[in-house]
């Protein structure tokens, strides 16, 4: 009984303790968490729901590019908080590859096609591959990527694009591998388990 | 002639002493474990088990945290406290009143020092307010209601049965 009173007259600092902790652990875990820019390919999908980690992890089981230590997969909610895209990959929508590559040229790297895939042309040159075709409503990684509501199938295609200033694309400026290029692939190819 | 109990005898302030620097030896090395345990932890990370070893992280901090506090409130604190209170009584003059002791309710809580329990003594001459650490009032309590009452600024230091025909207060 005295213990408990004890307690309840600590109370404020075992709470006042218990979240500064917690969130000293938590800052520093973003640190510990992370990698630098070079070792480390992110992309950044813009679908209605999507889980990071696990994408993240299977892309990292798949397929993890010598000397790269981390996947990361990011949201493009990031935007909103006004943080500036800085990602390898991009998974968009056509009418955003497409605005995109209106309103700021030189975002999206030119790619080379692979044999048997779709891309997104203009001016001769390949900006996208196609990911989710929305004739089959098919797409890779569906696991993970919702690219669509339930009850409202999407009638847009996504495309796999690829950042012009990425380290991690051999067709770049002081470009270190070609890691994104491979992680690309990799998530292309990632079928289903459903 | 009853003994004098003194309420803070050199023996007990010793082992008081010793039992503040145990006490507080040993949550040091419980922190410093406990970092080591966590910085432990943080090099194991890798992207698959992050999330486990944060989770592990904060709770053997917290968990330590609050061992921490608990003891290092209600047995370094509170034996610091008490020392101090101790030394003070040891340095300042002594004074006696005898009288009729009676416990108050009322308790006041000296700002980073100990608990003190307001106490009356009826002497021949008036009435007396004086006070007593929290933790010694029971015994005080039980010795009876006429007492002799050594003092150091209010506080008492000590106390003796009195005689019963001693009704008259010394101060």
């Amino acid at each position: 009984m005295r213990i408990l009173k004890n307690i309840w007259a600590q109370l404020h600092r075992f709470v006042f303790w218990a979240l500064i902790l917690s969130l000293l652990w938590a800052w520093i875990y973003t640190f510990v968490g992370d990698t630098s820019r070079e070792k480390k390919v992110i992309l950044y999908v813009d679908a209605y729901a999507l889980d990071q980690r696990g994408l993240g992890l299977r892309l990292e089981e798949e397929c993890l590019p010598a000397g790269i230590k981390m996947i990361q997969v990011r949201s493009f909610g990031y935007s909103f908080l006004g943080t500036e895209l800085e990602g390898d990959l991009y998974l968009m929508k056509a009418s955003i590859l497409e605005s995109t590559l209106t309103d700021t040229p030189g975002t999206l790297a030119a790619l080379p096609l692979p044999e048997g895939m779709r891309g997104y042309e203009r001016e001769g040159k390949c900006w996208g591959i196609l990911a989710f075709d929305p004739e089959t409503q098919r797409g890779p990684a569906m696991d993970y990527i919702q690219y669509a509501p339930l009850l409202n199938p999407e009638q847009e295609a996504y495309y796999l694009c690829i950042d012009a200033d990425g380290p991690h694309f051999s067709g770049n400026q002081g470009a270190v591998d070609n890691a994104a290029w491979e992680v690309g692939l990799a998530l292309l190819q990632l079928t289903s388990d459903r | 002639m009853h003994p004098i109990v003194e309420l803070y005898p050199p023996e007990r302030l010793e082992r008081l002493e010793r039992r503040r620097k145990r006490v507080r030896l040993l949550l040091i090395l419980l922190a410093a474990a406990a970092l080591a345990v966590c910085v432990v932890l943080t090099c194991r990370v890798n992207t698959r088990n992050i999330y486990d070893m944060l989770l592990a992280c904060i709770c053997v901090s917290v968990g330590t945290a609050w061992i921490i506090i608990y003891f290092g409130v209600y047995t370094v604190r509170d034996a610091g406290r008490e020392l101090e209170h101790a030394r003070h009584l040891a340095e300042g003059p002594r004074e006696s009143v005898t009288g009729k002791v009676t416990l108050l309710n009322q308790k006041v809580r000296v700002r980073n020092s100990i608990t003190l329990r307001k106490l009356r003594v009826e002497t021949a001459k008036g009435t007396v307010n004086l006070n007593i650490h929290i933790d010694k009032a029971e015994a005080l309590r039980r010795a009876g209601e006429r007492l002799t009452l050594y003092t150091v600024h209010g506080y008492v230091a000590a106390w003796q049965e009195a005689e019963q025909e001693a009704g008259h207060a010394d101060s």
